[in-house]
């Protein structure tokens, strides 16, 4: 499914675009600037935009009513969306300034693992702290709405390990969900919002949040 | 903090602790709790620091850890090391481990109760336990004035060596090291759990966190496991360190387990504890550390669990 069938799709449904609604600024979840010019723009859209737009636009007046205005004819019309609207909203989205870069990278979490494994080479034992948790505790991810789709990052001071599957239960023992990181040691997590831990399939070193930035 | 000249050289930032209010507390539980027996209140000098780089942590145990430790394995111990105690320095907290990121300021973590609850709970295993070992004891400090700083460091921070360094290392060192690693792991771990109490009505904010955290189930199966393991040995009956020594190889396999070792020093502890009350606790140590050639600890402390088994069967 690409972004215009998911727009004509959304066309169908008969629901109002409000100036007020599309100047308001953006909530969680909302699409940013950033993707709506690219769907302004056409060309390939990303999967997150994508998701977005089944998901979260048709329950936003915001971002609805920004679609309607910045896609033009192709939405349903509206008495509202008269000319000077419709121009005054593309003026306003034209002006949207650039996501500040921490915003941007909110949906990509680098995790750094220490020790890629490798050849098993013994260790020197040492008997652990205050000892009422495993030798090296999962990573606990608290992953918020807003975040979602998460891409999560694996990277190591050796370098990326391609191919590596992280494995995210869900704290409240609900359940557990595996996932496939590519060739770029990305891996990304479409939901639900919630506390996990977090581990790497086949790796027991320490395994990090870096912050970006 | 006074760091040895090694580790300055590697320009590595700690933030001092002594004067926050969690380690102030560790020092006011342990004068209450002991008062000024067995020497362990000249702990309350003892400094704290946080180190809040990951990597900074890893250098810090590459350079005390006996044998050539590369890189990458340096990581992973740092990735299962929450802090360490350096005999004569005092005890680092490995902040970045306990948040779980690379980087991990002290101020900012703190905040965090979970989080300044797991520290505390660490220096105090560190500072209580381990730091009386290392500083209160005359094998603790023939180490030290012997200037085998490593040697001293590893016997404070229980590690046991690599088979195949150890077979270059000191003959010496490393037979006391692997007989010294059980007894401390389980004085440090029984003295942190009797000090929560006094730490929670010290710490109020994280009175919930200091005393909600418990052993897992699979901790406990391992504390049963360790008793099982003292009974085997206690079976043994042989009071030839060298008998004792291959008792435990056997019953423990080539390659001791580190939650084991935990496991089953907290359960010689807790049979003491069982027979004499904490008093005797405190007394094994004093017994034990007071042989400045070390002997081996958990010969004394096997001979009562076996006195003990023997009136119970």
């Amino acid at each position: 499914m690409n972004a215009d069938s998911i727009l004509r799709e959304l066309a169908q449904m008969a629901r109002p675009v409000s100036a007020s609604a599309a100047m308001r600024p953006p909530g969680p979840g909302c699409l940013t600037a950033a993707q709506m010019r690219q769907l302004a723009g056409g060309g390939p859209t990303p999967e997150a935009t994508l998701l977005c737009l089944t998901e979260h636009v048709p329950r936003c007046d915001r971002c609805w009513s920004l679609v309607c205005v910045v896609l033009g004819e192709d939405t349903a019309p509206d008495p509202e969306a008269d000319g000077a609207i419709d121009r005054a909203l593309r003026r306003q989205v034209a002006r949207l300034p650039e996501a500040p870069a921490q915003a941007m990278e909110r949906s990509l979490l680098t995790l750094v693992l220490q020790w890629l494994p490798g050849p098993d080479a013994a260790q020197p034992l040492m008997a652990g702290a205050f000892a009422d948790e495993d030798e090296t505790p999962p990573m606990r991810l608290l992953v918020e709405e807003r975040d979602l789709p998460l891409r999560l990052r694996l990277t190591s001071p050796e370098g990326t390990p391609r191919f590596a599957e992280l494995i995210l239960s869900a704290e409240d023992g609900s359940g557990s969900l595996r996932l496939q990181a590519d060739s770029a040691g990305i891996a990304t997590f479409r939901g639900p919002a919630g506390a996990y831990l977090c581990r790497v399939e086949g790796y027991g070193g320490p395994l990090l949040r870096r912050e970006e930035g | 903090m006074l760091l040895p000249a090694g580790i300055l050289q590697l320009q590595l930032h700690v933030e001092p602790m002594s004067t926050r209010p969690e380690v102030r507390a560790i020092g006011t539980a342990l004068r209450e709790e002991w008062g000024s027996r067995a020497g362990i209140v000249e702990l309350l000098s003892a400094r704290t620091g946080w180190v809040s780089e990951f990597q900074a942590f890893a250098a810090i145990l590459q350079y005390v850890v006996p044998g050539d430790l590369p890189d990458r394995e340096a990581r992973a111990l740092a990735g299962r090391t929450r802090a360490v105690y350096l005999p004569s320095v005092g005890a680092l907290a490995n902040g970045a481990l306990l948040a779980g990121a690379t980087r991990a300021p002290l101020r900012e973590s703190m905040e965090q109760p979970a989080l300044a609850a797991q520290a505390v709970l660490h220096l105090t295993h560190e500072l209580a336990g381990h730091g009386a070992l290392a500083e209160n004891t005359a094998m603790g400090r023939s180490h030290e004035r012997a200037a085998r700083r490593k040697d001293a460091v590893s016997l404070a921070c229980r590690c046991l060596p690599l088979a195949e360094s150890l077979a270059a290392a000191d003959d010496a060192f490393g037979r006391e090291s692997e007989r010294w690693a059980t007894f401390a792991e389980g004085w440090s771990r029984w003295i942190t759990h009797r000090l929560r109490p006094r730490l929670a009505a010290r710490l109020p904010h994280l009175g919930e966190q200091l005393l909600s955290a418990r052993p897992s189930l699979s901790q406990a199966a391992q504390d049963e496991q360790s008793r099982a393991l003292i009974r085997r040995l206690a079976a043994c009956g042989s009071s030839d360190p060298q008998a004792f020594a291959a008792a435990w190889r056997q019953a423990v396999g080539p390659s001791p387990d580190a939650r084991l070792i935990r496991a089953s020093g907290l359960a010689l502890f807790d049979e003491l504890e069982a027979l004499g009350g904490p008093e005797a606790c405190l007394q094994a140590v004093h017994d034990c550390c007071s042989d400045a050639d070390g002997i081996a600890p958990h010969l004394l402390i096997l001979q009562r669990v076996q006195e003990r088994l023997s009136r119970v069967h």
